[in-house]
């Protein structure tokens, strides 16, 4: 299936057990090879990646669907609390 | 490992390896399951050569292999296409 890449800007992302990760500010794109890497998600739930008030980058291959919402996998809940995601600034 | 933004890629001037310009960038479409930019929807200046590409809502559809690099600009090679006949 295909999707247009202003599609993803803003979408809110899910986890597949219905629980909120935030919102897709950007998407970062490693251009040699063409490819989506990861989504900038800000307003990220705190329950879930505690990163403060920052924006976390999520893996693009974590991503299952993508359609009026995006979906990605539930983190395993031993790691949830320690799970290492990359963070960055809004605006960077 | 060069990364960009693709909130900076509408509006992104698109032009060939020759130096022509084609046109600005609409919208990229993208292989939901595994992240893979299929092809660059672009809206020709009026005048450019675009005929070797197809069309789609008045906008070129460049295919991503053809696309050498996303910087600054977005640079086509429009040989490859040429050649192969390929989409």
């Amino acid at each position: 299936m295909h999707i247009e890449l202003t599609n993803l800007l803003g979408l809110d992302l899910y986890t597949t057990k219905g629980v909120y990760v935030g919102r897709v500010q950007d998407v970062v794109i490693e251009s040699s090879e063409g490819v989506i890497v990861s989504l900038a998600v800000v307003n990220v739930n705190k329950k879930l990646f505690n990163v403060g008030n920052k924006g976390i980058l999520i893996p693009y291959r974590w991503i299952t669907a993508v359609g009026d919402i995006a979906l990605m996998m539930h983190p395993m809940k031993a790691s949830s609390s320690e799970e290492k995601v990359p963070e960055f600034r809004a605006g960077e | 490992m060069v990364r960009v933004y693709g909130r900076t890629l509408p509006g992104k001037q698109v032009m060939t390896v020759d130096g022509a310009v084609i046109g600005k960038l609409v919208d990229v479409q993208v292989e939901m399951e595994t992240g893979i930019l299929k092809c660059f929807l672009v809206k020709p200046e009026p005048g450019a050569e675009v005929d070797m590409f197809e069309r789609s809502e008045g906008c070129v559809v460049i295919p991503a292999k053809l696309v050498r690099s996303i910087k600054d600009y977005i640079v086509v090679d429009t040989k490859v296409g040429e050649e192969s006949h390929e989409v």
